[in-house]
């Protein structure tokens, strides 16, 4: 009995087992498809449809050309079908689970669509970045929009550069209204009238070499918003702070198509002495035709001015007004005419002490009170036609500069009073061609300059009345042009350079010293081939500059002439995707053409005297350098090594003597040899997920080289160890905080001077905060830090911070409270060694300081 | 590189290798927002997919004529400068903001990824399987009736627009497995959006091909993403090491602060 029970359970559960698996076989249809050559076909589409022709079920096939439809219920018909393939419909018959099928190739029979491609609003090279976009809390002007742009640097002085390249211009309107002074505009042009910054990459400005010469360089254009470009628009600021303090401010701007004018004025007397507005910026034109202005002879004994910002310890009073008109004259040709008026008054009164170490170690302290001048006036006026066929540039611009210092010095000698006097003229023509044959581009540059100076120096009680006058004619021409060699480019360049001195010094204005006049002049030959070699992953660049000088001293009646050759290559190579090497060498040969040669001693101040240089002399300098760079994006860290060796050879020497009484310079022509090499790296790594960023670095620098004071002449070895550390957290939207710390120490091996090593340690370090409690209010604070030892073991701290807060109470009306030095620092010490010789120096601060500004736009 | 006297630019020829050759392009217009805060700011794109019986390849269509271009330049060097305007005209049409090719091997189920933004990697993964949801909803995209799908895939939910009578299962990048050509695919935000605005049967831009120059890092899914992203947000810091960016300041070129604060990235795969 029991054994046919089991048998009927067995037999029960197998009958239950095939039951399900024919139900189960029944819910799902399978197959294969094959060609008409009997091959599997791949990603077939297999679509099931009721009757109703409604898609129950879809499946593709593998490829083995097999297929499983699944949810097979009220499955009428199948499809199979892909492209290239002539679709097969199957019925679907009952019980029937495995539909194979064989697919005839065919046409490819595509319902076309067709294609549409319209073009990328981005139009050519130019990418267009929307103000408003990158406008933040407390960006008044267009420069503060313009340093949140990518690839867009600007420096202190407000020179822009993109992507690490310098730019052209920048256009208002697509007019290049200010020229080299655009720094005006970008730091007082309200952001909130510019729409669109347009940045034309890879922007040839001159027409006529637009798709034959190729420049990395690019130019940026404002395009004012609608209601800002059919009247004048500007703001007016007035800042008035404790201790009878003001800053006033305004500026007028108006950009039509055919005349464009800016006008600016500034007056106050909290530390801001307009440097930026005087110097303007250096643009891609002073390529060939910058050439640096003479050094006046006239120097103050005295002109350190410490690493801080003017605004802690400066007494002045400065107004300036500039005015800059462009007016169309047709499609391609502008008249351009600038301006600028510039007064600044300063008091300062400081401290150093000198000790120069010698036999007779000599230590001179001074205590000065001085009243310094400075007037400038300037006005440039350019014509330029920029035609598809012809470029065309003349600039014809003059400064007038008036320095008058009165000085009042104590020193450990008695009391001296001291009165500078320097005039110096500039007056240019800057001139550019281009001349585009159809096969070759050639380019004309050239630059006429007349400066002249005229330096008086009177000082009491040992009484000096000198005076100096210099005359100097420049010019420089230049014509380029590029072949191509064997793929790459080879280019040539060709410039002939001029240059008169004549000297009179009201000293030696007798029969002797030939009524006191130097009178010299030189020309240079310069041919600069250049060979660019670019290959997979990287590029070299040889460079083989030819240079024949002749050079003419009249008092001397001789003449000498050299041939300098500057031989370099460099090298750039990705090792891979991660490493990436770099090398450099060169000899480079140059001669001195800037200092002006003189034949007698030239007074610098009331104690200081300087031989002049009466020969050709020639700088050779060896380099070697190198780099090593590693960045991994994926976990984000880099770091980077660099060596650099460097010996540089001159034709002479200084030898000082420091007495009590006076410094004197004298030249030694002997061969002088210098030597330093450094190496340095730096690691940097971003941690994601804390929005923490830190990065450190250290350098290490060597440098020896000749001293010789008060008859001891020898070897300085000096070395310099430097670290720092920064962190950068952006982790909350309404906090950014920022720190930053260094230190260095330097030090020097046992000489002739001294057997110390001179060890000094100084450590720097600041901090920076920006709160934004609400939309239009932006608190901030910073702190720096900064310790010196001023002698071993001794150390003079200081520590500066400042607070404030923005309100832009209306679109129009803002209003700003600011404190400045809250701790009232009254005094900035600090020290340095020169080689051997030790300098402290000190200035008194500004105290603590409030201001309470208003701006109006309108 | 900067020639004042009109030197020219040095062209490498593109390494890569050919898998197939495409019998049918299908076109597709992108819009997406690099910043996803910035909702009426898209960047856009035209990207192709080939498709032939073994591969599909997705990428940007103007990417390929800059390397056919590019090509003809190396080869060419002394008709170099001839084509140099269009070098430059079709080099400003890439849309760089994704800048993505994929290839995917319809044999052995897989697709290799190559992506770029300072550097380039690539990787390789089994091809995703795509879980769709066919819901009620129809449309008429370029004159083609369409169905409507979602699925939800790499961190996004995403509504597709397929023609059921375009009988490729395929899609934008490495989207597909629905019973007709994909003709719109968006996530539900509209961050990304793939609008096909063409189908032809391939007689240009046929090569299907892969970047294989010595540059490219092959790594794995994670780590290319990460180092992606990382590249997007980070660009103008790293940008100064990779690239080798540097600053003027008086006379000198230095290597510039690396502070800039990070840039979104709205990437198409979140994870």
């Amino acid at each position: 009995m029991s054994s046919i029970k089991i048998t009927k359970r067995i037999l029960a559960v197998f009958l239950f087992v095939i039951t399900t698996i024919c139900s189960y076989a029944q819910t799902e249809f399978s197959g294969i498809v094959i060609d008409n050559k009997g091959v599997a076909v791949n990603r077939v589409t297999c679509r099931l449809f009721s009757a109703s022709d409604s898609l129950i079920s879809y499946a593709f096939t593998n490829k083995k050309g097999a297929y499983i439809l699944r949810n097979i219920e009220s499955g009428s018909y199948i499809i199979f079908s892909k492209v290239g393939y002539t679709s097969m419909r199957l019925a679907v018959i009952d019980k029937q689970t495995t539909y194979n099928v064989k697919l005839e190739r065919g046409e490819i029979s595509l319902k076309e669509v067709i294609v549409t491609a319209p073009p990328i609003t981005q139009r050519n090279d130019t990418l267009l970045y929307n103000v408003a976009s990158f406008q933040q809390k407390g960006d008044l002007y267009i420069e503060d929009v313009l340093k949140r742009m990518p690839g867009i640097e600007i420096d202190a002085n407000g020179g822009i550069t993109y992507q690490g390249v310098a730019i052209n211009q920048v256009n208002i309107e697509g007019q290049n209204l200010m020229g080299d002074q655009y720094n005006l505009a970008t730091q007082n042009m309200p952001a909130e009238a510019v729409s669109q910054v347009q940045v034309m990459q890879n922007d040839q400005p001159i027409r006529s070499l637009a798709g034959k010469v190729n420049t990395n360089r690019a130019t940026l254009n404002l395009k004012l918003k609608r209601d800002y470009r059919l009247r004048p628009f500007g703001e007016i600021i007035g800042g008035y702070g404790t201790s009878g303090t003001y800053d006033d401010h305004i500026t007028a701007i108006e950009a039509g198509k055919k005349n464009q004018f800016l006008l600016s004025a500034g007056i106050n007397n909290q530390g801001n002495n307009y440097a930026q507005v005087v110097n303007g910026v250096s643009t891609v034109n002073s390529l060939y035709t910058n050439e640096p202005l003479p050094n006046l002879f006239l120097q103050n004994a005295n002109n350190h001015k410490p690493p801080l910002s003017p605004e802690y310890y400066l007494r002045n009073e400065s107004y300036y007004a500039s005015m800059h008109y462009l007016h169309a004259l047709s499609k391609y040709s502008t008249l351009r005419i600038n301006g600028l008026w510039f007064h600044d008054a300063t008091n300062l009164n400081d401290s150093t002490y000198d000790r120069y170490i010698a036999n007779d170690t000599t230590t001179i302290f001074e205590a000065s009170a001085s009243h310094r001048q400075t007037n400038v006036i300037k006005g440039q006026m350019q014509y330029e036609l920029n035609s598809e066929k012809i470029y065309l540039q003349d600039e014809v611009s003059g400064k007038l500069n008036a320095w008058h210092t009165d000085e009042s010095i104590n020193s450990q000698q008695g009391h001296v009073d001291e009165r500078m006097r320097r005039r110096p003229l500039t007056l240019q023509n800057i001139f550019n061609m281009n001349i585009n044959t159809g096969a070759r581009l050639v380019q004309l540059s050239s630059i006429f300059r007349y400066f002249h100076a005229k330096e008086e120096l009177y000082a009491l009680p040992d009484t000096i009345d000198d005076s100096t006058r210099l005359k100097q004619f420049f010019m420089r021409n230049r014509i380029g042009t590029s072949f191509n060699v064997f793929g790459n480019p080879l280019l040539i360049g060709y410039i002939i350079e001029y240059k008169h001195n004549d000297v009179k010094q009201s000293n030696y204005d007798d029969a002797q010293y030939g009524e006191g006049k130097s009178i010299s002049r030189y020309w240079l030959h310069t041919l600069e081939p250049v060979y660019e070699w670019n290959f997979r992953g990287g590029s070299m660049e040889f460079r083989l500059p030819v240079e024949w000088i002749h050079y003419r001293n009249a008092w001397k009646n001789n003449s000498d002439s050299r041939w300098m050759f500057s031989p370099s290559v460099k090298f750039d190579k990705k090792l891979n995707p991660v490493f990436s090497l770099s090398a450099n060498a060169s000899i480079n040969q140059d001669a001195n053409t800037i200092d002006v040669p003189v034949r007698n001693a030239i007074t610098n101040n009331y104690r200081t005297f300087t031989d002049g240089i009466d020969s050709l002399n020639i700088n050779k300098t060896d380099m070697v350098s190198g780099r090593l760079s590693y960045l991994s994006t994926i976990h984000l860290w880099s770091w980077d090594v660099y060596a650099v060796w460097t010996k540089t050879k001159s034709d002479y020497c200084r030898a000082y003597l420091y007495m009590p009484e006076l410094t004197y310079s004298m030249a030694v022509w002997k061969q002088n040899k210098q030597y330093n090499w450094s190496l340095a790296y730096s690691i940097k790594k971003n941690f994601r997920s804390t929005h923490l960023t830190i990065s450190h670095s250290m350098c290490y620098a060597y440098n020896k080289f000749l001293l010789s004071q008060n008859g001891i002449e020898d070897y300085v070895h000096s070395n310099v160890l430097n670290m720092s550390l920064s962190v950068y957290w952006d982790k909350l939207s309404w906090l950014h905080y920022k720190l930053s710390s260094a230190g260095n120490i330097s030090w020097k091996g046992k000489d002739a001077f001294s057997q110390s090593n001179n060890a000094l340690h100084n450590f720097y370090s600041t901090m920076h905060a920006d709160v934004f409690p609400f939309p239009q209010l932006r608190l901030y604070a910073d702190c720096s830090i900064e310790s010196f030892e001023i002698s071993h073991g001794n150390y003079s701290s200081n520590c500066f911070s400042n607070v404030g807060c923005e309100w832009n109470i209306t679109k129009r009306f803002s209003l700003s409270v600011i404190a400045r030095n809250i701790f009232n620092r009254r005094l900035y010490e600090e020290t340095v060694f020169s080689g051997a010789n030790y300098q402290y120096y000190s200035i008194p601060l500004c105290p603590r300081r409030f201001v309470v500004e208003c701006r109006f736009r309108f | 590189m900067f020639s004042p006297d009109g030197g020219m630019d040095h062209y490498e020829k593109t390494e890569r290798t050919v898998y197939d050759t495409a019998k049918i392009n299908v076109y597709y217009t992108l819009y997406f927002l690099a910043d996803s805060s910035k909702t009426d700011n898209y960047t856009k794109g035209l990207m192709v997919l080939q498709v032939s019986d073994h591969y599909l390849r997705f990428g940007d269509l103007y990417r390929i004529q800059l390397d056919s271009i590019n090509d003809f330049c190396a080869i060419n060097k002394k008709n170099a400068k001839k084509a140099a305007n269009d070098f430059n005209q079709t080099s400003s049409k890439v849309c760089y903001g994704f800048n993505i090719t994929s290839l995917v091997d319809l044999d052995n189920e897989t697709a290799t990824v190559q992506l770029q933004a300072l550097r380039k990697y690539q990787y390789t993964v089994p091809l995703p399987k795509f879980d769709w949801q066919i819901t009620e909803g129809d449309s008429i995209i370029n004159g083609l009736a369409c169905k409507r799908a979602v699925c939800r895939y790499a961190g996004r939910s995403y509504i597709a627009w397929f023609a059921p009578s375009i009988n490729l299962p395929y899609g934008p990048y490495l989207f597909g497995g629905l019973p007709g050509l994909i003709m719109c695919l968006c996530d539900k935000s509209n961050n990304w959006i793939f609008t096909n605005s063409g189908i032809e049967v391939a007689r240009s831009n046929r090569d299907m091909y892969l970047y294989s120059d010595k540059d490219i890092i092959k790594t794995d899914r994670e780590k290319a993403l990460s180092a992606y992203k990382n590249e997007i947000e980070d660009w103008n810091n790293l940008a100064v090491d990779i690239i080798g960016l540097r600053v003027i300041k008086n006379g000198k070129e230095i290597k510039p602060d690396t502070n800039y604060p990070r840039k979104p990235s709205n990437m198409l795969e979140l994870k």
